[in-house]
């Protein structure tokens, strides 16, 4: 832990470059995010998250050719590492463990 | 940001965000940026895609702190940085004097600096933001000397100029003629007297005056409309819009209906052509025959628009002969009067560039270049405080600097640190500055006769002049320490062996070039003030007091005159009624321009009452007072000044026929000269004398009804004035003038700069005294011990006092002898602008030395007087 700790938001911008495959660039990601949590995704928050993801080794980028669509500008194609892929592992062993034990009002049973 | 495509990213947020994003991925973050602003586009529109647009680039612009852009390639430049803040800000708060005294001298600077600057922007737009301003001119008649340089430029034109000169002349587009009287204006109110301008329909071609409504192409084709600013619409109508309503003007007799059809809403102060309410030039009393095929009638004001790619220098030949063909026999006179030869021109056309016309003719640039010259030499003084206090303390800050060395700082690194102190002082009181400048504003308004703003988004340029203040001031405050202080050898500075008195050569010259600064505005101040007065104390050779003064707008005045006089004329308040053609006062009169043996005189006329010469109190020197019984009085006779005769030759002038004028062709031709009047300043003071005479002869109108009332019950005298007036002439309302007050207006312009040059050096010697106290205060703390000696071995107070005052008193005559001379020559070019001044004498020079002394021994006897009471046990103590 400690080191490899993955905040909630971090975690889903790993999920949704996972998701996206090889179109995973910013935009995508972006759209992705904002349509799957109906909240509005600014993009300084996602470029500081995907810097720190980065920093930590969760992710790999590298710049595609470019495209008409941006205006002639490539862009940079994000893929998560296998240290990623453990880190959000880890994260969901650790919540699956503590869903097991949530004891749930009768509500939703 | 007004403007802008709605289909794309809004232009500010893309700026900021270019500098937001000194990073790695700037391209990318932009492309990123606009892409997501085409998808937002398409899916929810501009307004949302552009509100997402703002939101992001402010996300990235927090999120990302500026120390991160930095780029430290190392922790140590980090951590340094952060210790020269901590010991600028560190030694700002130790030493709070002199924090106080650099931070608030060089805000005083700045803010003068701030503030001339927008008078001098100001006086350089002039006129630009009128559209075509670069191809608009003025058609100016210039007439020339027989060596072929300028004489004089006439700023009127004849009437048939501007359309002759569209035909005739290629290249010219369209035109304007102008002419500005005094009209009384009413809606349903009462009628209130305005300034009315006549124009060509064309006028809204050539100027760029937004119009609220109406139609700029047809505003002005009927005689019957009128086209007002938003102001005149709303103190008529109480209403913007007031297109379709009608207006009254009073242009002849009577009130004429006028149809408004254009508004025009506000439009920058600093235009030449300003208007209130505008008529057809059609409809111009003299745009009429005979006058409008006149070409020897200069009335109205010509400005043309050129074509675009047509270059005036290349027009100057086709109006030299456009000239010559219209006024030839003009030019053969004038060619014979000044010996002009036949090769050269004796006078054209000429065309004065709109942008040039406000410097050119209207004000004088040299006001520009004091104002600069007094807003640098205080932002100077201030300048030279940081300086001399920097170098004063620099025995303090030298073993800061010695350790510095030891442990491995570069002179570069240091010489960085202390610039970067100066930058930061500078930085808060550029702050403080604009501050204080904006507090300033509305006092300087008054003051410089303008009304400006500090428009820091409109006018950009103001930010970026404001920064450039603060780089050159940093850089020459901060050069010294920077400089000097990083050279010191540590094991010097150390060991305390470096001897820093804090009154080395260079300090000492700066410290005289402040005081002679301060000198200078002395005495330009104290020359100004004493030139001033002189003018207000002259004896103009007639009683102006309590006379009030009521122009009359074409009635006639002897009439009124006479109505008043039955009226109230027997009233105790009422000391004297009189009309006269000119209120004499200092705007001079109507006259005639006439050769008389070779030289041109100009010879002013006062239409008069036969009570003229009592009521004014004028003495009569020769011959007789005008007769009211006699009949030959009324039209024949004249009363002629000593300037008059004098000029003219007359030695004995009672009886003779008036020299220079026609009989039968001029209105007081052939007129006997019955008496002579002492002579009197009917011109103000900046003029020589011209001849003038007094006359009876009502064939130049009595245009005016003076009123001289008792010192008593000014109140109801006026009030009584008002009601008689109203009976007589109830379709104009009463406006009247004390004769007292309109006279000094003439001398406004100097009396404003009079009071900026004497605000001005009030500051300039404040900040000097500021920095002197610093300096003293410095010398005293370092020579602390010698006074504790010289105190044991039997000094008195005064004594030691003395000894600092000693040093000041050098450094201060110094600085008056440097300043004298200069101030002696720039008053004595201020005082040939006036036919009648005071001389510059030894008791200026004298009386500004005194008060520099006085204020520095005040500024300096705290520090000295206390040194000198200080025990010399605590001092020598610690030894």
């Amino acid at each position: 832990m400690g080191k490899n700790k993955l905040g909630e938001f971090e975690e889903l911008v790993l999920l949704a470059i996972g998701g996206l495959d090889n179109e995973a660039y910013t935009v995508s990601i972006q759209q992705l995010l904002e349509a799957h949590t109906n909240r509005s995704v600014s993009m300084g928050a996602l470029y500081t998250s995907l810097e720190r993801l980065t920093k930590k080794g969760f992710l790999k980028s590298s710049m595609s050719k470019p495209t008409a669509e941006r205006g002639g500008k490539s862009k940079r194609i994000y893929r998560v590492t296998y240290a990623g892929e453990s880190a959000l592992q880890e994260a969901r062993m650790i919540r699956d463990s503590l869903w097991k034990k949530f004891n749930w009002s009768p509500a939703w049973s | 940001m007004k403007t802008g495509n709605k289909n794309s990213p809004p232009k500010l947020a893309k700026w900021i965000l270019s500098i937001s994003v000194a990073w790695k991925f700037k391209e990318e973050a932009e492309a990123d940026l606009d892409e997501l602003f085409q998808i937002r586009l398409s899916n929810h529109g501009a307004a949302y895609a552009r509100r997402q647009y703002w939101k992001d680039v402010l996300s990235i612009w927090t999120r990302r702190s500026w120390f991160e852009e930095f780029q430290f390639t190392n922790l140590n430049t980090y951590s340094m940085f952060k210790n020269y803040m901590k010991v600028t800000f560190r030694s700002l708060k130790k030493q709070k004097v002199y924090s106080f005294i650099n931070v608030f001298g060089l805000a005083i600077g700045l803010a003068f600096c701030a503030l001339i600057f927008l008078y001098v922007q100001d006086e350089l737009t002039y006129d630009r933001f009128h559209e075509n301003s670069d191809r608009v001119f003025r058609v100016e008649q210039r007439y020339f000397e027989a060596n072929g340089s300028v004489r004089y430029d006439g700023a009127n034109g004849p009437i048939p100029l501007a359309p002759t000169l569209k035909q005739e002349i290629p290249g010219v587009e369209a035109y304007t003629r102008e002419r500005r009287l005094f009209h009384y204006v009413k809606s349903d109110n009462e009628a209130i007297r305005e300034v009315v301008h006549y124009a060509d329909e064309d006028l809204f071609k050539i100027f760029s005056f937004p119009f609220i409504s109406g139609d700029p192409e047809t505003a002005l084709s009927n005689t019957n409309s009128a086209v007002i600013t938003e102001e005149i619409a709303f103190k008529y109508f109480g209403k913007i819009n007031a297109v379709g309503e009608s207006i009254k003007i009073r242009k002849e007799e009577s009130f004429e209906d006028f149809l408004i059809t254009g508004v025009v809403g506000s439009y920058p102060e600093n235009s030449t052509f300003r208007f209130n309410i505008l008529l057809s030039i059609r409809g111009e009393a003299y745009y009429r025959p005979p006058y409008i095929d006149r070409w020897n009638m200069n009335l109205y004001r010509t400005f043309i628009m050129l074509e675009e790619q047509v270059d005036a220098d290349q027009l100057k030949q086709p109006l030299a002969d456009f000239r010559e063909r219209y006024v030839g026999e003009h030019n053969q006179i004038l060619r014979e009067r000044y010996k002009i030869p036949e090769d050269q021109l004796a006078s054209t056309y000429h065309l004065n560039p709109l942008p040039e016309i406000h410097l050119n003719s209207v004000s004088d640039p040299l006001y520009s270049y004091i104002l600069s010259g007094i807003a640098i030499a205080i932002l100077l003084i201030a300048c030279i405080n940081f300086m001399t206090l920097s170098i004063g303390r620099s025995s303090k800050r030298s073993k800061e600097v010695g350790m510095r060395k030891v442990v491995g700082a570069f002179r570069h690194q240091l010489m960085f640190q202390f610039w970067g102190e100066a930058f930061l002082i500078c930085g808060i009181s550029m702050i403080l500055g604009i501050l204080l400048a904006e507090g300033f504003l509305p006092v300087f308004n008054s003051l410089s006769g303008k009304t400006l703003a500090f428009n820091y988004l409109e006018n950009w340029s103001t930010l970026v002049v404001l920064f450039g203040f603060l780089v050159i001031t940093g850089f020459v405050a901060g050069s010294y320490p920077a400089v000097i202080l990083s050279s010191f050898k540590p094991v010097t500075t150390l060991k305390g062996s470096l001897k820093l008195s804090g009154s080395n050569f260079f300090t000492k010259s700066l410290v005289s070039l402040q005081f002679a600064l301060s000198v200078m505005l002395i005495i330009s101040t104290l020359v100004m003030k004493n030139q001033l007065q002189f003018i207000r104390s002259q004896d103009l050779g007639y009683n102006t007091e309590h006379v009030v003064y009521i122009p009359l707008n074409r009635l006639d005045g002897l009439e009124v005159a006479n109505d008043f006089r039955t009226a109230i004329g027997g009233h105790t308040d009422i000391v004297d009624i009189t009309a006269t053609g000119v209120a004499v006062g200092f705007q001079g009169s109507y006259g005639y321009g006439k050769e008389y043996n070779g030289e041109v005189k100009y010879i002013n006329v006062f239409t008069v009452e036969s009570n003229y010469i009592d009521f004014m109190g004028m003495e009569l020197i020769a011959g007789r007072n005008f007769n009211p019984n006699l009949a030959t009085d009324s039209t024949e006779s004249v009363i002629i000044t000593e300037t008059f005769a004098r000029e003219f030759g007359l030695d004995d002038p009672i009886g003779k026929q008036i020299p220079a004028l026609t009989p039968g062709e001029d209105d007081h031709g052939g007129a006997i000269i019955v008496g002579m009047v002492k002579d009197h300043y009917f011109q103000s003071l900046y003029d020589e004398m011209d001849p003038a005479f007094l006359t009876m002869n009502s064939a130049w109108g009595h245009g005016n009804l003076l009123i001289r009332i008792s010192p008593e019950n000014i109140q109801e005298t006026i009030a009584m004035i008002e009601d008689t007036w109203k009976t007589f002439v109830p379709e104009i309302p009463l406006n009247y003038r004390f004769l007292e007050e309109d006279m000094y207006e003439e001398y406004a312009n100097d009396e404003r700069w009079s009071t900026i040059i004497n605000y001005s050096s009030l500051f300039a010697i404040f900040i000097a005294c500021l920095g002197l106290f610093g300096l003293v205060t410095l010398t005293v703390s370092s020579r602390i011990k010698e006074v504790g000696i010289r105190k044991v071995l039997g000094a008195s107070v005064l004594q030691i006092s003395g000894l600092f005052a000693k040093d000041f008193i050098k450094l201060i005559a110094i600085g008056v002898l440097i300043a004298s001379p200069i101030a002696w020559y720039a008053m004595n070019e201020w005082l040939m602008n006036f036919a009648y001044h005071i001389s510059i004498g030894p008791m200026h020079f004298v009386l500004a030395t005194l008060l520099i002394l006085f204020i520095a021994m005040a500024t300096i006897s705290f520090q000295t007087i206390k040194a000198g009471l200080t025990n010399p046990a605590e001092t020598l103590s610690n030894e």
